[in-house]
Protein backbone atom coordinates (compact mmCIF):
# COMPACT_ATOMS: atom_id res chain seq x y z
CA UNK A 1 0.00 0.00 0.00
CA UNK A 2 2.72 2.64 -0.76
CA UNK A 3 1.57 5.96 -0.41
CA UNK A 4 -0.46 5.07 2.46
CA UNK A 5 0.33 6.51 5.99
CA UNK A 6 0.36 3.99 8.94
CA UNK A 7 -2.28 5.79 10.49
CA UNK A 8 -4.44 5.34 7.95
CA UNK A 9 -4.08 1.58 8.31
CA UNK A 10 -7.09 -0.39 10.48
CA UNK A 11 -6.24 -4.27 10.80
CA UNK A 12 -9.08 -6.21 12.29
CA UNK A 13 -9.79 -9.80 13.36
CA UNK A 14 -13.14 -11.05 13.68
CA UNK A 15 -13.63 -14.88 13.43
CA UNK A 16 -11.57 -15.84 10.97
CA UNK A 17 -11.95 -12.98 8.69
CA UNK A 18 -9.18 -10.60 8.35
CA UNK A 19 -10.40 -6.85 7.48
CA UNK A 20 -7.80 -4.47 6.36
CA UNK A 21 -9.11 -1.24 5.96
CA UNK A 22 -7.55 2.48 5.00
CA UNK A 23 -7.17 5.52 2.64
CA UNK A 24 -4.65 7.07 0.37
CA UNK A 25 -5.42 11.09 0.26
CA UNK A 26 -4.43 12.35 -2.60
CA UNK A 27 -1.85 15.56 -3.04
CA UNK A 28 -3.58 18.76 -2.25
CA UNK A 29 -1.54 20.48 -4.31
CA UNK A 30 -2.23 19.24 -7.23
CA UNK A 31 -4.84 20.41 -9.80
CA UNK A 32 -6.98 18.28 -11.76
CA UNK A 33 -5.83 20.21 -15.03
CA UNK A 34 -1.94 19.47 -14.66
CA UNK A 35 -1.96 15.82 -14.31
CA UNK A 36 -0.86 14.00 -17.12
CA UNK A 37 -1.89 10.68 -16.32
CA UNK A 38 -3.44 9.35 -13.54
CA UNK A 39 -3.02 5.49 -12.50
CA UNK A 40 -2.56 5.09 -8.62
CA UNK A 41 -6.00 4.78 -7.01
CA UNK A 42 -6.87 6.90 -4.55
CA UNK A 43 -9.90 6.81 -1.61
CA UNK A 44 -10.91 4.32 0.76
CA UNK A 45 -10.15 0.31 0.33
CA UNK A 46 -10.99 -2.56 2.41
CA UNK A 47 -10.01 -5.86 1.47
CA UNK A 48 -11.83 -9.17 3.87
CA UNK A 49 -9.65 -12.27 3.75
CA UNK A 50 -11.04 -15.29 5.10
CA UNK A 51 -8.34 -17.50 6.92
CA UNK A 52 -8.20 -20.96 6.49
CA UNK A 53 -6.65 -22.44 9.70
CA UNK A 54 -7.84 -21.44 13.15
CA UNK A 55 -5.40 -18.47 14.08
CA UNK A 56 -4.88 -17.08 17.60
CA UNK A 57 -6.18 -13.66 17.78
CA UNK A 58 -3.62 -12.73 20.75
CA UNK A 59 -0.90 -13.49 19.02
CA UNK A 60 -0.66 -11.02 16.24
CA UNK A 61 2.08 -8.67 14.25
CA UNK A 62 1.83 -6.15 11.83
CA UNK A 63 5.05 -4.84 10.12
CA UNK A 64 4.26 -1.91 7.70
CA UNK A 65 7.72 -0.78 6.04
CA UNK A 66 8.40 1.09 2.66
CA UNK A 67 4.73 0.59 1.60
CA UNK A 68 4.21 -2.87 2.41
CA UNK A 69 2.29 -4.05 5.24
CA UNK A 70 3.17 -7.24 6.82
CA UNK A 71 0.94 -9.29 8.69
CA UNK A 72 1.90 -12.46 10.77
CA UNK A 73 -0.74 -14.71 12.54
CA UNK A 74 0.13 -17.57 14.65
CA UNK A 75 -1.78 -20.57 14.31
CA UNK A 76 -3.34 -21.89 17.61
CA UNK A 77 -1.75 -25.20 18.82
CA UNK A 78 -4.29 -27.70 17.96
CA UNK A 79 -4.09 -26.15 14.55
CA UNK A 80 -0.68 -27.11 14.21
CA UNK A 81 0.58 -30.73 12.20
CA UNK A 82 1.75 -33.05 14.97
CA UNK A 83 3.74 -35.87 13.67
CA UNK A 84 2.56 -39.12 14.89
CA UNK A 85 5.00 -41.50 16.09
CA UNK A 86 4.22 -45.34 14.73
CA UNK A 87 5.01 -48.09 16.71
CA UNK A 88 6.84 -50.95 15.96
CA UNK A 89 5.87 -54.46 15.15
CA UNK B 1 6.66 4.56 -25.75
CA UNK B 2 3.75 6.01 -24.41
CA UNK B 3 2.29 10.16 -25.32
CA UNK B 4 0.97 11.67 -22.55
CA UNK B 5 -2.53 12.85 -22.86
CA UNK B 6 -4.21 15.52 -21.23
CA UNK B 7 -6.25 14.66 -18.09
CA UNK B 8 -9.90 15.13 -18.60
CA UNK B 9 -13.52 14.25 -16.24
CA UNK B 10 -14.52 11.30 -18.99
CA UNK B 11 -11.26 9.58 -18.91
CA UNK B 12 -12.64 8.18 -15.25
CA UNK B 13 -15.36 6.27 -17.30
CA UNK B 14 -12.71 5.38 -19.89
CA UNK B 15 -10.47 4.01 -17.45
CA UNK B 16 -12.92 1.92 -15.50
CA UNK B 17 -13.62 0.28 -18.58
CA UNK B 18 -9.93 -0.38 -19.61
CA UNK B 19 -9.58 -1.94 -15.74
CA UNK B 20 -12.75 -3.78 -16.52
CA UNK B 21 -10.82 -5.28 -19.39
CA UNK B 22 -7.54 -5.86 -17.91
CA UNK B 23 -9.41 -7.33 -15.17
CA UNK B 24 -10.52 -10.17 -17.60
CA UNK B 25 -7.19 -10.27 -19.23
CA UNK B 26 -5.18 -10.84 -16.82
CA UNK B 27 -7.78 -13.81 -15.12
CA UNK B 28 -8.20 -15.36 -18.41
CA UNK B 29 -4.67 -15.40 -19.78
CA UNK B 30 -1.25 -16.39 -17.58
CA UNK B 31 1.02 -14.19 -19.63
CA UNK B 32 0.38 -10.67 -21.10
CA UNK B 33 2.54 -8.30 -22.26
CA UNK B 34 2.12 -4.37 -21.58
CA UNK B 35 -0.69 -3.47 -25.02
CA UNK B 36 0.54 0.07 -24.93
CA UNK B 37 4.49 -1.22 -25.17
CA UNK B 38 4.02 -4.43 -27.88
CA UNK B 39 7.35 -6.29 -26.68
CA UNK B 40 8.76 -5.50 -23.46
CA UNK B 41 10.93 -7.21 -20.86
CA UNK B 42 8.09 -6.95 -18.63
CA UNK B 43 6.08 -8.90 -17.05
CA UNK B 44 3.39 -6.48 -14.75
CA UNK B 45 3.62 -2.36 -15.03
CA UNK B 46 3.39 -0.48 -11.95
CA UNK B 47 0.57 2.55 -11.62
CA UNK B 48 2.38 5.57 -12.21
CA UNK B 49 0.70 9.11 -11.70
CA UNK B 50 2.09 11.95 -13.68
CA UNK B 51 1.53 15.69 -13.22
CA UNK B 52 2.79 18.93 -13.80
CA UNK B 53 3.79 21.66 -11.87
CA UNK B 54 4.61 25.44 -12.75
CA UNK B 55 8.00 24.40 -12.40
CA UNK B 56 8.92 20.82 -13.15
CA UNK B 57 7.23 17.77 -14.26
CA UNK B 58 6.49 15.07 -11.41
CA UNK B 59 6.25 11.32 -11.57
CA UNK B 60 4.97 8.98 -8.84
CA UNK B 61 5.49 5.37 -8.96
CA UNK B 62 4.26 2.59 -6.60
CA UNK B 63 6.55 0.64 -6.22
CA UNK B 64 6.02 -0.92 -2.76
CA UNK B 65 8.34 -3.72 -1.88
CA UNK B 66 10.79 -3.49 -4.61
CA UNK B 67 14.61 -2.01 -3.13
CA UNK B 68 16.63 0.77 -4.02
CA UNK B 69 19.41 -1.25 -5.82
CA UNK B 70 16.35 -2.97 -8.58
CA UNK B 71 15.29 0.54 -9.79
CA UNK B 72 16.42 2.14 -13.04
CA UNK B 73 15.54 5.45 -13.75
CA UNK B 74 16.41 6.77 -17.53
CA UNK B 75 15.75 9.86 -19.06
CA UNK B 76 17.37 10.68 -22.79
CA UNK B 77 15.41 12.50 -25.44
CA UNK B 78 12.46 13.49 -23.32
CA UNK B 79 11.22 10.40 -22.75
CA UNK B 80 11.66 9.07 -18.93
CA UNK B 81 12.30 5.03 -19.07
CA UNK B 82 11.56 3.64 -15.86
CA UNK B 83 12.77 0.03 -15.38
CA UNK B 84 13.15 -2.74 -12.09
CA UNK B 85 12.50 -6.13 -10.67
CA UNK B 86 10.75 -6.57 -7.71
CA UNK B 87 12.05 -10.18 -6.37
CA UNK B 88 10.48 -12.76 -5.31
CA UNK B 89 11.54 -13.63 -1.79
CA UNK B 90 11.49 -17.50 -1.28
CA UNK B 91 11.08 -17.96 2.25
CA UNK B 92 8.18 -20.07 1.82
CA UNK B 93 8.04 -23.21 0.01
CA UNK B 94 5.72 -22.85 -2.97
CA UNK B 95 3.02 -25.28 -1.61
CA UNK B 96 2.63 -23.72 1.81
CA UNK B 97 1.08 -20.91 -0.39
CA UNK B 98 -2.65 -19.79 -0.02
CA UNK B 99 -2.72 -16.87 -2.07
CA UNK B 100 -0.21 -14.75 -4.31
CA UNK B 101 -1.47 -11.52 -5.84
CA UNK B 102 0.94 -9.43 -6.23
CA UNK B 103 3.27 -9.18 -9.33
CA UNK B 104 7.11 -10.07 -9.27
CA UNK B 105 9.54 -10.14 -11.54
CA UNK B 106 10.71 -7.09 -14.08
CA UNK B 107 8.89 -4.56 -14.97
CA UNK B 108 9.14 -1.80 -17.67
CA UNK B 109 7.62 1.59 -18.72
CA UNK B 110 8.87 4.78 -20.80
CA UNK B 111 6.98 7.70 -21.22
CA UNK B 112 7.21 10.75 -23.16
CA UNK B 113 7.20 14.38 -21.71
CA UNK B 114 5.20 16.98 -22.73
CA UNK B 115 7.94 19.58 -22.33
CA UNK B 116 11.31 19.88 -22.13
CA UNK B 117 13.28 19.31 -18.84
CA UNK B 118 16.46 20.06 -17.38
CA UNK B 119 17.87 16.90 -17.21
CA UNK B 120 20.89 17.33 -15.01
CA UNK B 121 18.39 18.45 -12.07
CA UNK B 122 16.46 15.25 -11.86
CA UNK B 123 15.66 13.49 -8.81
CA UNK B 124 14.67 11.10 -7.36
CA UNK B 125 13.06 9.92 -3.98
CA UNK B 126 12.29 6.15 -3.18
CA UNK B 127 10.72 6.86 -0.06
CA UNK B 128 7.95 4.65 1.69
CA UNK B 129 7.12 2.56 -1.45
CA UNK B 130 6.64 5.62 -4.12
CA UNK B 131 9.17 6.66 -6.10
CA UNK B 132 9.16 10.19 -6.94
CA UNK B 133 10.88 11.75 -9.75
CA UNK B 134 10.80 15.03 -10.15
CA UNK B 135 12.03 16.97 -13.78
CA UNK B 136 12.28 20.39 -13.82
CA UNK B 137 10.68 22.15 -16.72
CA UNK B 138 13.57 23.91 -19.00
CA UNK B 139 13.58 27.46 -18.85
CA UNK B 140 12.06 28.27 -21.95
CA UNK B 141 9.14 25.88 -21.40
CA UNK B 142 8.11 27.21 -18.16
CA UNK B 143 5.02 29.43 -18.38
CA UNK B 144 5.85 32.65 -18.30
CA UNK B 145 3.62 35.44 -17.60
CA UNK B 146 3.56 38.26 -20.32
CA UNK B 147 2.60 41.95 -19.42
CA UNK B 148 -0.04 43.57 -21.41
CA UNK B 149 0.31 47.51 -20.98
CA UNK B 150 -3.59 49.23 -21.91
CA UNK B 151 -2.57 51.99 -23.27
Amino acid sequence: MAGVSQKEIDISLVGDTLSVRGERHRDDQVDEENCYRVERNYGPFSRPLLLPSVVDADRIKAVYKNGLLEIRLSKREEAKPKPIPIEGA
Amino acid sequence: MMAIVRWDPFRDVVTLQDRMNRLFDQALSKTRAGDEEGLTASTWLPAVDIFETADSIVMKAELPGVSRENIDIQVRDNTLALKGERTFEREVKDENYLRIERSYGAFQRAFSLPTAIQQDKIKAVFKDGVLEVTMPKAEEAKPKQVKIDVK
